[in-house]
């Protein structure tokens, strides 16, 4: 007996013991993206030049006003969106959830049709903001409407969230539909332009406002992680193993809403990152929450990154929406890996 | 101990438990036995705390359910339900791992590690320990999530654990090995432990306590060998009685 | 003999009148401009959403927007002809009008002065009103004389880099390059389109508004109202860090008037050429 746990203990200690390393690699290979997106762009600035301080005064300004913001806002975007599908995957107890299931994308989606479309006062009033402001209300509205049809008997039912998600994620999708009806070529252009997703906003107020929704959101979905993965036995488990998860499903969708909310506002719609980046974690590295959440996060802002890095420069001067492009960089990569993986670790 | 008083439920105005009241003793297992829709699952959801009393009363160690926290409940005593699929690739060990979630503050990793493989050696499941728990056949899932729910009250004594069913994707030694293994923890380690169950050759054969429903009523309570006898076997399962074994072979009971 | 002369005369003349008082649907805000300048309003029954100028374009009845047209709706104003730009649509609702018996005449959206000459021609064959368009083409002939002079006169180095921004959301504005209608308006008026490496209009990275370094923004005003106004619009780096937005060198000017290529187009290029000289 005692040669046999000791066999077991080696067998899994990999996966404790991989835990460090994956989180230094990717934190690692972050280090190095967002190093080689500081020193890309259609504003040439060489590395050396930057590493020597030496930039001329146009440089500096394209780097302080446009770059450096783009850059922080795509990791924390793709930060933001990672770990939310993660934990949207978590809480609906399907690998294949994402965020868009509590409306926030449909939501969002509607708000900047009604700015775009019907335009008026509020792009008067919040100027160069009144899509983002419109994107996070809209969305947060939705996630509200949701939440409270969830709860219609008192307790909160994740079954009744999905089928209010379907039904209200419909009305917004016509309401949307209707706005692209009346629209004109150009608010058309920027409807569709808007829902494949860009950092091209990226300015300063915007990443701080982002920053100070996702971050707090991000940590306090990484503390209930552990919970997440007793959440994932069942409620009435969760319950039995001494967690209110009435309690933690609330947290998690509050968190998620908010953090999704303010990317959306900020990036519009990018695709793929929430549902993909969680899978090739759980893929690599297994689905405990606990390492999942923190390394969703890394790999978000990094996929993420290098894509907006990608997507300025690819057909500079014009730009690409950056959703196209997480799809193209992540889609063949995940066929890749699940034809590699999926016989070992099988999880659908 | 936990003591049940005229309890009654009701759910969507439907009576599911009526006017009830029963035992259950430390140091012994309790079989909770009846046809299909007699409020078993009802009751056992009743006596784990989960499942809100409309009227009547349920003391576990002399106190309402809230007057406990979720988190000393969960030190207190364990579920296994019948099974709940699991989407994602745990390996057996995560699953069972999960199991020591109420321990984690006060124990180290490496501690409860060794807790959580011990349990599954108890059910002679440590070679799985690497598996991917959805991988893993009907028989196999149960006794991981077995192991799972011995994991969280592996130190401790006096504790309730709670079993719904636990034998039915198990092949025949297992089933043996599961009730004995759980029949032993009442004896040792003081346990209360209450299985609902279809079969009463086995109920016969392990349990000590019944607590035998029908259509919602306590049907009998007591003593397993003198609460079961053949006329109430007719009754309430509408089978001929000599389905049953109905003599106790004590040799093995008492194991 | 004489009877059946007088009779095929007569109905030619009646032909000739009804001509004159045809129902016809314009589908192009350039083309019904030119409709209007040819003095031919009286056989239009309808237009579509951009046709707003002259301002009593604006009562006719409206058939939608020129890219979502609805065969039902040009149906129930009963038009022997609709005259439509060739980015009119969609095409199945084309084919429907024309499986109803609808007369459709299409016509090539401007992107020259040429073009606008060809399709002044063109209608006014249809509203036999040739000698009115001779005197219009000889004014605008006469006015992009002027124009020349005016172009001409600015040396080189001295023609302003305009960068034409159809919109900006915030993000990537959304950027004029070569072979679009802003770009020909930019050169008529003598200016340069600071894009030349992409055609259509795309998003322009921000970084990239910057290196290219124009001296004016234009943009349509409303264009600019949805980007905030002038002030919001200077604000956004991809903007002020430009000369344009160093110097709030901003040109908003109506997208009809500007992008149309209609009978104003020399117009609205002299307007453009003097706002950038009066920078």
């Amino acid at each position: 007996m005692n040669s046999r746990m000791r066999k077991a203990i080696t067998i899994s200690l990999p996966f404790i013991k991989f835990k460090a390393p994956v989180l230094l690699l990717l934190t690692g290979l972050l280090l190095v993206a967002t190093a080689i997106a500081a020193s890309t762009g259609a504003v040439s600035i060489p590395l050396e030049t930057f590493l020597s301080g030496d930039l001329s005064s146009s440089q500096k300004a394209v780097f302080s006003f446009i770059r450096l913001p783009r850059i922080l806002l795509a990791i924390i975007v793709g930060a933001s969106l990672a770990v939310s599908g993660a934990a949207m995957q978590g809480l609906f107890r399907n690998p294949l959830a994402d965020p868009g299931l509590i409306g926030i994308s449909s939501g969002a989606s509607l708000g900047v049709a009604v700015v775009i479309v019907l335009g008026g006062p509020i792009t008067g009033v919040f100027g160069f903001y009144s899509l983002s402001v419109a994107a996070f209300v809209g969305g947060l509205i939705t996630c509200l409407l949701i939440f409270r049809f969830a709860r219609l008997n008192g307790t909160f039912s994740v079954i009744y969230m999905l089928l209010a998600g379907i039904a209200i994620n419909a009305l917004a999708g016509s309401g949307t539909g209707f706005l692209t009806y009346l629209s004109n070529d150009e608010q058309l252009r920027s409807l569709t332009f808007w829902t494949m997703g860009s950092l091209g906003g990226a300015l300063w107020p915007a990443v701080i406002v982002a920053a100070t929704v996702v971050i707090p959101s991000t940590i306090l979905l990484i503390k209930n992680a552990r919970k997440l993965n007793v959440l994932l036995l069942g409620e009435q488990e969760a319950q039995y193993l001494g967690i209110d998860s009435e309690n933690l499903k609330r947290i998690i969708i509050i968190c998620t809403a908010l953090s999704v909310g303010a990317a959306v506002a900020v990036s519009g719609i990018i695709g793929f990152v929430g549902l993909v980046v969680p899978h090739l974690i759980r893929l690599t590295v297994g689905p405990d929450h606990h390492l999942l959440i923190p390394a969703s996060a890394l790999l978000g802002a990094i996929l993420l990154l290098a894509a907006d890095t990608f997507a300025r420069t690819i057909i500079s001067p014009a730009e690409m929406p950056v959703g196209i492009l997480t799809s193209l960089i992540g889609g063949p990569f995940f066929l890749w890996l699940l034809m590699k993986q999926y016989a070992g670790r099988c999880g659908i | 101990m936990i003591e049940v008083k005229n309890l009654f439920i009701k759910i969507d105005g439907k009576s599911i438990l009526e006017d009830l009241s029963a035992r259950i003793k430390k140091g012994e297992v309790t079989a909770i036995l009846g046809p299909n829709g007699s409020g078993k699952s009802t009751l056992l959801r009743c006596l784990t705390g989960a499942q809100k009393v409309d009227r009547g009363t349920i003391l576990l160690d002399e106190k309402r359910f809230s007057d406990y926290s979720l988190k000393d409940l969960s030190i207190k005593r364990a579920v296994l339900s019948q099974s709940n699929p699991i989407n994602f690739p745990f390996t057996a060990m995560e699953i069972v791992m999960i199991g020591r979630h109420p321990h984690f503050e006060s124990g180290a990793t490496g501690k409860n590690n060794a807790i959580a493989l011990q349990a599954l050696e108890s059910v002679d499941a440590a070679h799985l320990s690497e598996r991917i728990f959805p991988t893993l056949s009907g028989g196999e899932q149960q006794r991981v999530q077995l192991a799972r729910v011995l994991a969280q009250l592996w130190e401790q004594e006096d504790a309730y654990l709670f079993l719904d069913e636990p034998t039915v994707a198990l092949d025949l030694k297992h089933q043996h090995q599961l009730l004995s293994h759980v029949s032993k923890l009442a004896k040792e380690k003081h346990f209360a432990v209450c299985v609902i169950m279809h079969d009463l050759n086995l109920a016969m054969r392990y349990a000590g306590q019944v607590i035998l429903l029908k259509d919602g009523k306590l049907f009998a309570t007591g003593d397993i060998a003198t609460a079961l006898n053949k006329d109430r076997i007719e009754e309430v399962f509408e089978v001929p009685g000599e389905y049953v074994q109905l003599t106790r072979p004590i040799e093995q009971g008492n194991r | 003999m004489k009877i059946i002369l007088t009779c095929s005369f007569l109905l030619c003349a009646l032909s000739a009148q009804s001509g004159e008082r045809q129902r016809m649907i314009t589908i192009g805000g350039a083309l019904t401009e030119i409709v209007y300048a040819l003095e031919g309003e009286s056989s239009l029954v309808g237009s579509d959403t951009t046709s707003y100028y002259p301002v009593e374009a604006m009562k006719l009845p409206k058939v939608g927007y020129l890219r979502t047209l609805s065969a039902e709706g040009i149906l129930s104003l009963n038009p022997d002809l609709v005259i439509l730009t060739d980015e009119a649509g969609p095409p199945p609702v084309l084919r429907q009008l024309k499986s109803a018996g609808v007369n459709l005449r299409t016509l090539k959206a401007g992107r020259s002065l040429d073009d606008v000459k060809r399709n002044i021609k063109s209608i006014a064959k249809i509203l036999h009103r040739e000698k009115k368009a001779g005197a219009l083409i000889r004014r605008i002939d006469k006015a992009n004389e002027t124009l020349s002079q005016m172009t001409g006169n600015t040396p080189y180095p001295k023609t302003k880099k305009v960068m034409f921004i159809l919109q900006h959301g915030g993000g990537a504005p959304m950027v004029a390059g070569t072979d679009t209608a802003a770009d020909s308006i930019i050169k008529l008026s003598g200016a340069k389109n600071v894009v030349e490496g992409y055609a259509g209009y795309k998003p322009l990275t921000p970084e990239a508004a910057i290196s290219l370094n124009p001296d004016v923004i234009l943009t349509t005003i409303r264009g600019l109202k949805q980007a905030g106004g002038k002030e919001t619009l200077l604000k956004n780096p991809s903007i002020s860090l430009t000369p344009a937005g160093r110097n709030g060198h901003v040109i908003a000017m109506d997208s009809l008037l500007l992008l149309a290529f209609g009978p104003r187009t020399v117009e609205a290029a002299l307007e453009l050429n003097q706002a950038c000289q009066g920078l």
